[in-house]
């Protein structure tokens, strides 16, 4: 592996380990040392790129390689932000988190994270956006319907989104479908925790809107929720 | 319109001049490329992809002034750059040669170069150096200051000079094909060393050292080899040469490795080569095996190889042989993919050295992530006996045989017979690979007895393919507690010396086999057949094959001195009077093959110093050059630990479950435990058997501690916090301590 890519993933690795760590412990000073990390490997991977950017062909496939780390990082990010807002209940931090989301998207290739997560954090800044973003919504079906399909068929983050996106449309059936198949790819408990969580905060900010639309898609997310924690695996046991 | 670059010839300063005489137009094989004159009227140094396929050939080296063409040798390709040495067959003389300079490049100077690109035919392009390739890379990357119409083909090898000097700095050796204006140079301070110094006083070929160990061992066929000689572009070394260069980019590649090629025929060519060439198989990380028609010499070494080593082995088919097409395998290689290097392949927009490359670069990572990786099928079966199956087998007797309808009538029933009168009154067997009953799958149950049983007879009657690739593997297991008696049916021996012969008087294999009654004749005389009996359609494969394979044949013989048998008796002959003494001495061989049968009455033992019994120089020679890290039981318990916990892992990214049944939640439990108690032990183990400082100072064991802990450290989180907090604070204070020591 490439010694850029390598070094930037250890990083991720640690702002990972930083940002588990923080939710437990509820310390956003964790939270910001594993912003420092990233931001250390978003540097590196924007330093090697622009050493290559010109060269078209050689570096093809490293190219791809490096928009497909930075756009993880700045994904991480607006995620270690989301929690920031959580943690500190402060809402600010949810504009610095679709401000990472946005980013992200300029390198997402083959993937919905900064995707979703920018319709998300959106809708938690103001829930009555909900509508707005239906376009977007079904664009992003659109998408994720067509990485269903091809190499993303087996990857319960692509099935979560679609089911995501599904319910913010209103569309049930299909949101349930999109669920069902995250339950059977083998997700974990980590992984269903946090589908919860932003379900969770999805919820609460929809509850502070009176419109008809946000009560129904309330309704349904509260009934995706039960869905997921009664299929939702056991921790692992050592014992 | 493009600007042409000037050509400086017509500058005629007297320097100038001078300077280009000293620069020649290199061709090696098909390629062309540029040289220069270097130290003394000997030398010239060139690019190494230039040569690189020519080594051992004659390179030419032409003087456009005068038109005279000079021959060299590559004398040595310069490991870790793309420059190569040649010496001149002949001095040069009257011309003065271009001086090196061990200058830094990084200044970013300007510099010139001279060259021949064919589209130019030849000219001066100036440019500025830009800098190092990469921190790994050394090499610099530069631009042309020229406005080139097309590309900068057959320049490789240039000489690059200081603007405004005549002294070299670097060697042009790379341009980018789709950005002229973009290309790469050698820095000739890199390689000015004593060793370099040396060569260049030295008048020596040194450019192959025959026992390296070659990280690419290449076993080619008398087809290609053939074609070789008939200046064929796809032959087996060019499909290679050319994988290889597409994998030279490849940071577990680079542009280092030794490649060694050599002739099946040669390789068993006497027992010091054939030791050498073990030596190379145990070693080689990549063996890649030619066996076109399936020659008895390479497929012994390939029965050698698929025990030896837990590397990467391709085998490709020439001939007319396309992938997919029909091949007729030997049933113990069915399960092997093999490729293809025919003219046709060529054609196919899969070509040869894509598909080498391809396999390559998956097998390295395979090997890489696959505990277990294996391509060829008797690695595991041989070691992993279980434990009521290890003890030896000296009642029975395995026989390594043909099985046409032709062997079992004229050879099997009667061996059968005798050898079965030896064994039955012992309480043993006689069988065949074939006779091996066993509810288990073939090829462990094949392998396993292969090793176990005392006595192997290895019958080479026919010179079947399936048998030699048997007997390689038995050689390589075979320690001297085992007997390994090889045995051959007169009439083939007899076949092989007239074959021989035959080609001999006519000067070529391509002669003989253009006589169409020829082989015909001498199979039918010795064979004692009809002409009714062979049916001639499958008359000219068979003809291809033994002529073919004639001379390795000879050298087999001579190897391992197999034992001869005559053809059985038929009913009526053994009516007759005259062959009664004839019969007797038959019974005689057939007990000789016994000798080493446990209790053997050997009163009627024909000679007992031709037993056929094959050295034991195989095995030795494996046990002293066997690779430790490639026997599973060697590895080290972490690693093992840390490499089938990564097996079942999810790479957080993918979010795709190794598992088969991810939708069974308690399945998906207990792998989750699975992963977690073996990150755990490694962890245990590590952190009880090593020290900081062991940890710090063995690369190998850092990583691996750091991705034990980091994965540890997270999974724990939930279950665990604790731990995770403190396996967590280990490795990022190990880390720090590291990245001081850095």
């Amino acid at each position: 592996m490439n010694k850029v890519i390598k070094q930037a993933q250890e990083l991720k690795e640690d702002a990972k380990t930083s940002k588990v760590k923080a939710i437990r412990m509820k310390d956003t000073r964790k939270l910001d040392q594993a912003l420092g990390e990233l931001d250390e490997a978003i540097d590196l991977l924007k330093e090697e790129y622009n050493r290559i950017k010109n060269n078209n062909v050689e570096y093809a496939q490293y190219k791809k390689d490096l928009y497909q780390e930075l756009a993880d990082c700045y994904g991480m990010k607006g995620g270690i932000y989301r929690r920031k807002a959580l943690l500190g209940d402060d809402r600010k931090y949810l504009e610095d988190s679709a401000q990472m989301y946005k980013q992200g998207l300029k390198y997402e290739i083959d993937d919905s994270y900064n995707l979703s997560n920018s319709v998300v954090i959106s809708i938690l800044i103001d829930p009555t956006n909900l509508e707005e973003k239906r376009p977007k919504l079904q664009e992003g079906i659109k998408k994720i319907e067509e990485q269903v399909q091809g190499k993303r068929r087996d990857q319960w983050w692509a099935w979560a989104d679609l089911g995501l996106f599904n319910v913010l449309m209103g569309n049930d059936e299909a949101a349930f479908n999109a669920y069902g198949h995250f339950t059977e790819l083998g997700a974990r408990a980590q992984d269903y925790e946090s589908t919860l969580t932003v379900l969770s905060q999805l919820l609460d900010s929809l509850q502070t809107s009176d419109t008809s639309t946000s009560k129904q898609v309330a309704q349904s997310i509260n009934n995706v929720m039960a869905f997921l924690k009664e299929n939702k695996p056991g921790e692992v046991s050592l014992r | 319109m493009p600007e042409i670059p000037p050509d400086a010839t017509e500058s005629n300063t007297t320097d100038t001049t001078e300077v280009l005489r000293a620069i020649f137009r290199i061709k090696a094989g098909q390629l062309w490329g540029t040289g220069f004159l270097v130290h003394d009227n000997r030398h010239i140094l060139t690019a190494r992809h230039v040569v690189e396929r020519s080594i051992q050939e004659k390179i030419e080296v032409h003087d456009d002034k005068t038109e005279l063409v000079f021959t060299a040798r590559v004398q040595k390709i310069l490991e870790k750059w793309d420059a190569a040495l040649l010496l001149l067959d002949e001095p040069i003389t009257d011309i003065i040669p271009l001086n090196l300079l061990s200058y830094s490049l990084e200044s970013s100077p300007k510099f010139r170069t001279y060259g021949f690109p064919q589209a130019f035919k030849r000219g001066w392009f100036n440019g500025e150096v830009q800098g190092p390739v990469s921190a790994d890379d050394r090499n610099y990357e530069v631009f042309i200051a020229a406005n080139l119409p097309d590309q900068l083909k057959g320049i490789s090898g240039a000489p690059v000079f200081l603007e405004n000097a005549y002294d070299v700095i670097g060697i042009f050796y790379w341009h980018d094909l789709n950005n002229p204006q973009s290309g790469r140079i050698v820095p000739t301070a890199g390689f000015f060393d004593e060793a370099f110094e040396g060569l260049l006083n030295s008048f020596e070929v040194s450019f192959i050292e025959l026992d390296d160990d070659p990280w690419c061992f290449v076993i080619r066929s008398e087809s290609d080899r053939i074609l070789e000689q008939r200046r064929r572009r796809h032959t087996m070394k060019d499909a290679v040469l050319d994988a290889m260069v597409l994998l030279q980019d490849d940071p577990r590649v680079g542009r280092n490795k030794v490649v060694q090629f050599g002739f099946a025929t040669d390789l068993v060519s006497s027992q010091e080569a054939y030791r050498k060439t073990i030596k190379k198989l145990c070693k080689a990380r990549v063996a890649v095996f030619d066996i076109t028609h399936f020659e008895p010499a390479a497929m012994l070494l390939l029965g050698i190889r698929s025990v030896v080593k837990r590397g990467i082995t391709i085998t490709s088919y020439g001939g007319s042989y396309i992938i997919g097409g029909a091949l007729e395998i030997p049933f113990n290689i069915k399960e092997l993919t093999i490729i293809s290097h025919s003219a046709e392949q060529h054609k196919d927009a899969n070509k040869p050295a894509y598909i080498i490359h391809d396999k390559i670069s998956e097998g390295l990572d395979q090997l890489d992530n696959l505990p277990q990786y294996l391509d060829l099928p008797s690695f595991d079966a041989v070691r992993n006996l279980p434990p009521d199956y290890r003890e030896p087998d000296s009642n029975n007797v395995l026989v390594l045989c043909p099985y046409s309808e032709k062997y079992q009538e004229t050879n099997w029933d009667d061996l059968h017979y005798h050898l079965d009168l030896v064994v039955k009154s012992k309480g043993g067997r006689i069988y065949r690979i074939l006779d091996l009953m066993s509810p288990r799958l073939v090829s462990p149950t094949i392998y396993e007895k292969i090793r176990r049983v005392v006595l192997c007879i290895v019958d080479w009657t026919e010179w079947r393919p399936n048998v030699f690739f048997e007997l390689g593997v038995r050689l390589a297991v075979a320690n001297k507690n085992r007997f390994t008696v090889c045995i051959i049916d007169k009439s083939y021996r007899i076949l092989m010396d007239e074959v021989n012969q035959s080609i001999h008087d006519d000067q070529s294999i391509e002669r003989f086999q253009r006589d169409p009654n020829k082989f015909k004749m001498l199979f039918q005389k010795i064979m004692r057949v009809d002409t009714g009996d062979l049916n001639v359609p499958d008359f000219d494969p068979l003809k291809n094959r033994y002529s073919l394979i004639a001379q390795q044949c000879f050298y087999l013989l001579e190897l391992f001195n197999p034992l001869e048998y005559n053809p059985p008796i038929s009913d009526d002959d053994l009516n007759n009077e005259p062959y009664d003494d004839q019969f007797k001495y038959d019974r005689a061989q057939y007990t000789n093959m016994m000798l080493n049968y446990p209790n053997i009455s050997t009163h009627e033992v024909a000679s007992k110093d031709r037993d056929g019994l094959a050295p034991y120089l195989t095995y030795e020679e494996i046990q002293e050059r066997i690779d430790p890290e490639g026997e599973f039981a060697s590895v080290p318990v972490y690693l093992e630990l840390l490499r089938t916990a990564k097996l079942f892992s999810v790479d957080e990214r993918e979010a795709q479950a190794a598992v088969l049944y991810p939708g069974n939640k308690k399945l998906m439990g207990s792998v989750e435990t699975g992963i977690v108690q073996r990150l755990l032990a490694a962890w245990y183990f590590l952190r009880n058997e090593y020290g900081e400082k062991e940890i710090l100072a063995d690369e190998k064991l850092f990583e691996a501690f750091k991705e034990i802990g980091q994965k540890l450290s997270r999974l724990l989180e939930a279950v665990r916090p604790d731990q995770s907090d403190e396996i967590d604070n280990f490795v990022r204070s190990l880390r720090k301590q590291k990245e001081k020591r850095l």
